[in-house]
């Protein structure tokens, strides 16, 4: 079946529509890719941004705060995230953020520690081994959100990564508590294999089943459908049918989530080779994939892609010239310390790299909507960012993050905007961001009202009123 | 909950429960092999999604669930197990009936009435033949296979393996005039047919659905007792001992050939079979109750056994019925399957002797142990028993006084001249075993010394005989025991302290109000 209209029986317009009303209203058993499935995918790119530092000049936000639009956009064209001028509707951007515990001796690591978990960095371990002293907003949302099995087990938030794995600084996102770091995996032929399986090799027996399949699940949804309606059932022997149905539906769409045989072919061929910088593009592109293609089919709420590693050295390549490692470009010289010569136009270098970021997160962008359901795109469901574990390259600040929001959670979030979350001429900690952002997707707190108690206990709580839609 | 009858002091009450007890693992894998005329369990069961624990039996339909991972095991089977209708003719002939004639919509709609009535356990409604006859039709087009009849029925098959009709004994049942709703003949059918067959009715039994005779008492009796002869309700009577009994634990268990220079690898497996067959030849070859299998010195030992209960004579690997010194041994609790389980690798374990006994012979009401409990002190060779340590560590004067020293240590120390093999002792460490205690039942505290006199007290006990009562509606109704069952259970208890065989109280279980009934208004 074609997979876009399958969603869209999904979502309550082919398939056995009064039974699926009748499930709307109550908290799912198993996520779904229905209208009220939300999710967050975190994309970090590391060394900071070309942003107004010292006498450089901002290259990366836009020239004026408030409406965003594509012409706008357009205009900004020397600014990195003109690329996305194509979903400026979608956006919102959100200067006037800082992570608020200084590092521990290195600053890329103190970044990463911070960067999802507003958490404290480690005493021991210190420099660039140093931790998070918090779980990271992925896990929450993971572990708040991500329906429960029988036997009590329940699905991960996705953890990917694209690029080398230097040894130095690798993983640096998902935290399951302090100091315990979620390893991510960096092969996306693994990840397709362990999410969905491979595709039948007989691609002609496979619809055969999928086509006697669907005929005896209709069947059995009719019965299930006229047993609902009996009168006198018992609420457990209601939740009972329901959840059979669930089950039903799940497994439907589990088998249904592939990708084309090609793109499957591609990753397996990818395999050998992910270790490889010059693949960096192509590897993001393919997580790209399986994020969306897991988001579309509901199997969890939360996501990460780590593009490069702890101080990323990817020799990107620009104009189709492969240029120096892209940390010694954050530091303008040849050299990962403080004294080295100089790398000619380092500044642009850095602005180019924080385009090609841009490019592949708009095809993140684009893979999300390419998911349509009945009231809109995947994509305008959830929430997919773009940021950063430094703010600028040269002084590696930890101010003023680079904070890229697309889709608005179902309308949780403005959208369109670019807006500045100082308060009082401060900048606010990214605690209250990464609480918005989870409250956005459906996390509570612990009193039930939307989420503001994440992160380090002694961070001013709270969200950032002007990311919310009023 | 409405009065329905009252017998004796506590009211017998109707108890509402699922309408969609799903079948368990076992029934499912009897009912696939009857209905599919297979010549063996398929075994396809076995890599089933297994179900949450917490109830004694696993055919408690309140815990059984169609989860997202037990619906794919549903489909794989379905899909594996209709796959030689398409292909063997053989196969199909055991579920076609013979003889079909007329066009292919006659043909296929004579097979879908068959094998659905077969498959639902009851006719299907005329909408649903109408539905099934149409999607038989469309299977030539929908599997691309050439014979239209042949992927008709392999189509019909795999969907109706499927079907809520299958996997779940619904019991919608009909008003009736009183405001109760009753299960209808054929609903009340399969009840019984899954309470003591653990598989689908037989063709008689489907014919009493058919011409109503089932939903007499009469009726209902007559099945219930036909049933009972029948070598398929050995399987429900051993499901039933070998949960009660927990017979599983002797599996897994070993002992220290240093303490016990003659124990072998093949003892358990002795031991469990021993207790299986003592409960047969109890339950139907003596015709006999729970008094029987708890005071009978006659069971059932091979080699292994005879040398651990100390039986002269020649034995080979097969068992053979035998008596055992009536001094010594009496019903299951004086079997290996039981001693030996609850005991150490070397030494005896009083404690769960006696909780096991307390949870599963009297159902009594121990609260769950307390977290981080100490081990018992360790042995100083021959200054002390088991019993005086255990006492010493949990009895009166310890925190442990409420439920070891009142309700556990009296039971386990009856046990005490066992030993962690099941051997008779008189010592222990050196020292003469002390077997005497005082346990107090709801009737009254009673003392026993050893545990062929416990044995006789427990069976003339009306709450020992109640909690077996308990057990047997937990198992033939398929739920928990509710408080409206208070009354039904003192009956039945009544019955079998005066004598009454397991196939009767089976008998007076289903025949009770609430097998066939629910009360009015739902729940």
């Amino acid at each position: 079946m074609d997979r876009r209209r399958f969603l869209f029986g999904l979502g309550g317009a082919v398939v056995a529509l009064p039974f699926l009303e009748g499930l709307r209203d109550k908290k799912r058993a198993h996520a779904g890719p229905s209208p009220d499935f939300k999710f967050a995918v975190f994309m970090r790119q590391a060394n900071g941004v070309a942003q107004a530092e010292g006498t450089e000049p901002d290259r990366f936000w836009p020239s004026a705060l408030g409406a965003l639009t594509t012409a706008s956009l357009t205009a900004d064209s020397n600014r990195a995230v003109s690329e996305l001028a194509a979903y400026a509707d979608k956006l919102l951007l959100v200067k006037g953020v800082k992570y608020n515990f200084p590092g521990n001796g290195c600053g890329h690591s103190g970044g990463g520690n911070q960067c999802l978990t507003a958490a404290k960095v480690s005493d021991t371990p210190s420099g660039n081994k140093s931790l998070a002293m918090g779980e990271s907003i992925d896990n929450l949302i993971a572990r708040k959100l991500n329906p429960k099995a029988v036997d009590g087990s329940q699905e991960e938030p996705l953890t990917l990564y694209a690029g080398r794995m230097s040894g130095y600084i690798n993983e640096v996102l998902s935290y399951r508590a302090a100091k315990t770091l979620r390893a991510a995996e960096r092969n996306p032929y693994n990840a397709y294999k362990r999410l969905f399986g491979l595709p039948d090799p007989d691609a002609v027996a496979a619809a055969r089943k999928a086509t006697e399949r669907k005929s005896v699940n209709d069947l059995v949804r009719a019965e299930l459908d006229r047993l609902r309606k009996n009168t006198g059932l018992s609420k457990a022997d209601h939740d009972r049918l329901d959840l059979h149905f669930t089950s039903i539906r799940d497994l439907e769409v589990k088998l249904d989530l592939q990708l084309p045989a090609t793109r499957v072919k591609e990753m397996e061929l990818m395999s050998p080779k992910v270790a490889d910088p010059i693949n960096i593009e192509e590897i993001t592109r393919m997580q790209c994939d399986i994020i969306a293609l897991a988001m579309s089919g509901g199997l969890t709420h939360a996501a990460t892609l780590q593009i490069g590693d702890g101080n990323d050295s990817t020799e990107y390549v620009i104009g189709g010239v492969k240029q120096p490692r892209f940390h010694q470009i954050t530091h303008r010289i040849y050299s990962d310390g403080a004294t080295g010569d100089p790398i000619p136009d380092a500044f642009e270098k850095h602005h180019q790299i924080d385009r090609i970021h841009a490019r592949m997160f708009k095809y993140l962008l684009d893979k999300l909507s390419a998911y349509k359901l009945p009231t809109g795109t995947l994509l305008d469901q959830g929430v997919a960012v773009w940021t950063n574990d430094l703010a600028t390259g040269p002084g590696h600040r930890y101010d003023n993050l680079p904070f890229v929001i697309a889709g608005g959670a179902g309308g949780y979030l403005k959208q369109g905007q670019y807006v500045d979350a100082t308060e009082a001429k401060k900048l606010v900690t990214n605690n209250r961001i990464l609480n918005t952002l989870g409250a956005a997707v459906g996390v509570k707190n612990a009193a039930g009202g939307p989420l503001d108690d994440f992160g380090d206990p002694s961070l001013t709580k709270g969200q950032i009123p002007v990311m919310l839609k009023a | 909950m409405t009065a329905s009858a009252r017998q004796g002091n506590v009211p017998e009450l109707l108890v509402d429960s699922t309408r969609f007890p799903r079948l368990s693992h076992a029934q499912w894998e009897n009912t696939v092999k009857d209905l599919l005329g297979l010549s063996a369990p398929s075994g396809l069961s076995a890599a089933f999604t297994t179900d949450p624990p917490g109830a004694t039996f696993a055919n408690n339909g309140e815990l059984l669930r169609v989860t997202p991972g037990l619906w794919a095991d549903y489909e794989k089977a379905a899909v594996t197990l209709a796959a030689p209708f398409s292909t063997d003719a053989a196969a199909r002939a055991r579920i076609v009936p013979a003889g079909l004639t007329g066009d292919d919509a006659a043909k296929a709609k004579a097979f879908v009435t068959a094998f659905g009535k077969r498959a639902y356990r009851r006719p299907l409604t005329a909408e649903e033949v109408t539905t099934y006859v149409k999607f038989f039709l469309d299977a030539k087009a929908t599997t691309g296979e050439a014979d239209g009849f042949a992927a008709g029925v392999r189509m019909t098959v795999q969907a109706m393996l499927q079907s809520p009709g299958f996997v779940y004994r619904v019991e919608l049942g009909e008003a009736q005039p009183d405001g109760t709703v009753r299960l209808t003949a054929w609903e009340l059918a399969s009840k019984l047919s899954y309470a003591l067959w653990a598989t689908m009715p037989d063709d008689k039994l489907f014919a009493a659905a058919e011409d109503g005779s089932i939903l007499t008492p009469a009726g209902l009796e007559r099945e219930a007792r036909r049933l009972l002869e029948d070598a398929r309700a050995v399987g429900a009577v051993d499901e039933f001992h070998h949960k009660l009994l927990q017979l599983e634990h002797i599996e897994t268990i070993s002992k220290d050939t240093a303490v016990f220079p003659a124990w072998k690898a093949t003892i358990p497996a002795a031991m469990q079979e021993e207790t299986r067959l003592f409960v047969r030849d109890v339950v139907f070859t003596r015709n006999a109750g729970l008094s029987t299998l708890l005071t009978s010195n006659e069971t059932f030992v091979n080699a292994d056994l005879a040398a651990v209960y100390g039986v002269s004579g020649t034995f080979g690997a097969k068992h053979q019925k035998v008596a055992l010194d009536p001094t010594q041994r009496a019903g299951f609790l004086t079997q290996g399957s039981f001693l030996a389980a609850n005991s150490g690798p070397r030494e005896t374990d009083p404690i769960h002797r006696g909780v096991f006994t307390n949870l599963n012979v009297i159902c009594a009401d121990l609260p769950p142990p307390p977290m981080n409990v100490p081990p018992l002190p360790k042995e100083s060779a021959g200054t002390k028993t088991m019993r005086e340590r255990v006492q010493t560590h949990t009895g009166p004067g310890t925190c442990g006084a409420g439920c070891h020293g009142t309700m556990i240590n009296p039971i386990g120390f009856a046990f005490e001249s066992f030993d962690a093999s099941g051997k008779w002792r008189t010592t222990d460490n050196g020292l003469p075993v002390d077997t005497k205690a005082t346990y107090e039942f709801k009737d009254g505290a009673h003392t026993y010394d050893g545990p062929v006199a416990l044995a006789k007290v427990l069976a003339a006990r009306p709450q020992v005989h109640g909690c077996y009562a308990q057990k047997w509606l937990e198992y033939t109704y398929g739920r928990f025991p509710a408080a409206g069952d208070g009354g039904l259970v003192d009956r039945v208890a009544r019955q079998s302290l005066g004598g009454g065989s397991v196939k009767d109280v089976i008998v007076t279980l289903v025949l009770a109000p609430s097998f066939s009934r629910r009360p009015a208004g739902g729940s």
